[in-house]
């Protein structure tokens, strides 16, 4: 008998997770929960089935590819318990009032108990959710979505905006301005920028990212402000590294030659 | 061992290390290779652990430790509690504020010859956060 009402009990939460949360079966609620059903983890739900449609129902219309495992799981006669993994992207509804849809993907864990009566419905649950991890990843820009502002904002001119995207112990291997460490050295750097040049367009032509790197290789058309007659055309080819949605290092690497008339008016020739 | 000797190992870990701050039990109740999963995307090992039981219990005093549910099965254990605790030391570079504060948490732990060899927690770090007034939204 006990052994039957533990397989019980692990089979509520096996359905709860993959009914519910991953097939939208929200009916299913009304079987496995008691209408006087709480959440002491979070008392603002309605009682009852409710509660666990509202949520079930904002994260799938949140993340379309919203998906729930369930990594062990193991219980006693009056309750089981289970540690999961939740995935999805969010290109839906906003999440929880805060988050508005990104594209961006997030993995992340949650351990829930659930309390089950004689009669083999959920009275009680509690649930600890690694939400930090959550909103961390939906609200970090991802690697490509960085290398698209760096061009973007380097194209108009934003200078600010463009060393905003690195992180404050950036390093740079640049091939004109030689190795750059610190945001606070590279800003000053950058302030001239605008100044420099009457022309300046670095147009990205093959991009490649993988994981916390990426490699791009773009074009520069350009015009040095003392040289408005003789183009710039050169081809480049940037290396990126990534932290926390910000850049930690890039290095570029192109033909010196064809920035000559620039390199003339830095150094007054 | 028995899921019972694996309860009352992780008992013990609640009762000598977190309520009365022996750190050094958890040498003898961690295995040396053990693994703990509830540190952000890097696994940490046992002297990461007692850094951060040592770290926590100076940055919170009069910790009240209350266990609310203990399951054991086969090599795991699985628990629910909530940490009561003053804010008198400095926390993740967040400085005392002198707040009495409740952390909710649940915890899995697996093991192998009587030790715990693995842990996997989740803890309600964004209600903590907003308890010392650093939270989303303050």
């Amino acid at each position: 008998m006990a052994s039957s009402t533990i397989e019980r009990n692990k089979m509520i939460m096996w359905r709860m997770i993959d009914e519910i949360w991953n097939l939208g079966k929200y009916e299913v609620a009304d079987e496995l929960f008691a209408p006087n059903h709480m959440s002491p983890s979070a008392p603002d739900l309605p009682p009852g089935a409710e509660g666990v449609k509202m949520l079930a129902k904002m994260f799938r219309e949140a993340m379309p590819d919203y998906r729930m495992t369930i990594d062990l799981m193991f219980a006693d006669e009056q309750q089981v318990v289970g540690r999961f993994t939740q995935s999805g992207t969010h290109t839906g509804i906003d999440l929880m009032g805060m988050l508005k849809p990104s594209g961006r993907k997030a993995t992340w864990t949650e351990i829930g108990v659930l309390q089950i009566n004689g009669a083999g419905q959920i009275v009680k649950s509690w649930y600890e959710v690694d939400m930090l991890s959550m909103i961390q990843q939906l609200s970090t820009p991802t690697p490509r979505e960085i290398v698209d502002s760096y061009y973007e904002y380097a194209n108009a001119g934003n200078w600010s905006a463009w060393c905003d995207l690195f992180a404050d112990d950036m390093v740079m291997d640049e091939q004109l301005a030689g190795h750059i460490e610190g945001l606070d050295t590279l800003r000053p750097m950058m302030d001239g920028m605008g100044d420099a040049y009457a022309k300046f367009q670095n147009v990205p032509k093959h991009i490649i990212v993988d994981g916390n790197q990426a490699a791009v290789v773009s074009h520069i058309s350009a015009l040095a402000s003392s040289a408005t007659d003789k183009s710039i055309e050169a081809e480049v080819m940037n290396y990126f590294r990534f932290e926390n949605g910000k850049i930690t290092y890039m290095a570029n690497f192109h033909d010196s030659v064809p920035f000559k008339p620039f390199l003339d008016q830095v150094s007054g020739g | 061992m028995s899921s019972q000797q694996n309860r009352t190992v992780a008992e013990r870990f609640i009762e000598d290390v977190w309520r009365q701050g022996k750190i050094d039990v958890i040498d003898e109740l961690f295995s040396a290779d053990y693994v703990d999963h509830s540190f952000g995307s890097h696994p940490a090992g046992r002297d990461d652990l007692k850094q951060f039981v040592a770290m926590f219990r100076q940055a919170f005093h009069d910790l009240e430790y209350e266990l609310h549910q203990m399951l054991a099965e086969g090599d795991d254990v699985a628990s629910r509690d909530t940490v009561h605790a003053t804010h008198n030391g400095e926390f993740m570079g967040i400085p005392a504020t002198g707040k009495r504060v409740s952390v909710s948490a649940m915890h899995f732990l697996r093991f192998a010859n009587g030790k715990i060899v693995a842990h996997w927690g989740i803890t309600d770090v964004a209600g903590l956060m907003q308890q010392l007034g650093v939270g989303p939204g303050q």
